[in-house]
């Protein structure tokens, strides 16, 4: 199962990015580890972590069918836990009770996060160059 | 995954200011802190400094999904200590669960110092002197980021955006700076 990695304290993927070759993970070749040859799918899952961690973050490794509580959600969107539960209310978010405690698909919450983190920066590029 | 966050409400006489409004965006785009905001800054701003209107609209683009709504029945609630004007706010970070108010607001910090809240008020370069003892990375983070969003690669290097914050931000800019560095060193 390829796994998504969220950055837990930079949300920005271009933001940590100046450490090094802005595109440097998208031109990566299949490589070799002793005897295992890892998926491009994979090296770029670990460059990414890599990426992360060198920039001072903390990456989060989820599953696509892995949950979250709603607080995990609002650290990898960077909202808060009022506006997770808000979104779920609305059905911008889907949600399933564990006791009462409501879980959410991590997939789901990557393609949000990716939606809006798009949408903001694309704000602050316009707050940056009025 | 247990981490937090710092969640900061952020108040209109602080993302007026280009240079620090930038700083704090910016921050809040990577992932330095949770900003929040309340509606009625955008109301004020407009209405008050209209040469803003777009700067705070493309700012209310970038916050969209972190603006708290606010009942009137909720700012009734809110201790007699807080001028009414300033109600808005205090409701706002209640909601949120925020730590601090990002003000300028010097009657506010007083106020709300004197009121039984769980957050408090903080002037914006205080704020960015905390975050950098807590997670320079992110300061750094932010810094690159202006560098490389802003048009004109040439001008805007990291160094200049450094000399922009030096020359806005006093000794808590210094103290930030030099916080970064000793993280990073060059």
């Amino acid at each position: 199962m390829v796994k998504k990695v969220a950055n837990t304290d930079q949300a920005s993927t271009t933001a940590s990015d100046a450490t090094g070759d802005r595109n440097q993970h998208r031109d990566a070749k299949p490589m070799t580890i002793d005897t295992t040859t890892l998926p491009v799918a994979a090296q770029q899952a670990i460059a990414e972590v890599i990426r992360i961690v060198e920039s001072g973050g903390v990456p989060l490794v989820t599953g696509d069918n892995d949950y979250m509580t709603t607080s995990e959600a609002a650290l990898v969107i960077n909202v808060t836990r009022p506006t997770i539960i808000s979104w779920i209310e609305q059905g911008r978010l889907s949600a399933h009770l564990v006791g009462t405690h409501r879980r959410l698909l991590s997939s789901e919450v990557c393609a949000l996060h990716a939606e809006i983190q798009s949408s903001r920066m694309a704000a602050l590029d316009r707050i940056l160059n009025p | 995954m247990n981490q937090k966050r710092l969640i900061a409400l952020i108040d209109a006489n602080v993302l007026i200011p280009v240079v620090i409004g930038d700083l704090l965006v910016t921050l809040a785009a990577c992932g330095g802190f949770t900003a929040v905001l309340s509606p009625v800054v955008l109301e004020e701003v407009v209405r008050n400094q209209p040469n803003s209107r777009n700067r705070m609209k493309n700012m209310f683009d970038f916050f969209s999904n972190d603006i708290v709504q606010i009942l009137p029945t909720e700012i009734d609630k809110v201790p007699t200590v807080v001028n009414r004007k300033d109600a808005h706010l205090v409701v706002a970070a209640e909601k949120s669960g925020s730590n601090f108010i990002i003000t300028n607001d010097s009657a506010l910090t007083v106020e709300v110092a004197s009121g039984d809240f769980e957050f408090m008020c903080i002037g914006p370069w205080e704020f960015l002197l905390l975050v950098a003892q807590a997670q320079p990375y992110s300061i750094s983070a932010m810094v690159e980021e202006i560098a490389h969003k802003r048009r004109d690669p040439n001008q805007w290097t990291v160094d200049a955006v450094w000399d922009l914050i030096l020359r806005n931000g006093g000794s808590q800019a210094r103290k930030v700076k030099s916080i970064t560095e000793n993280y990073f060193p060059k």
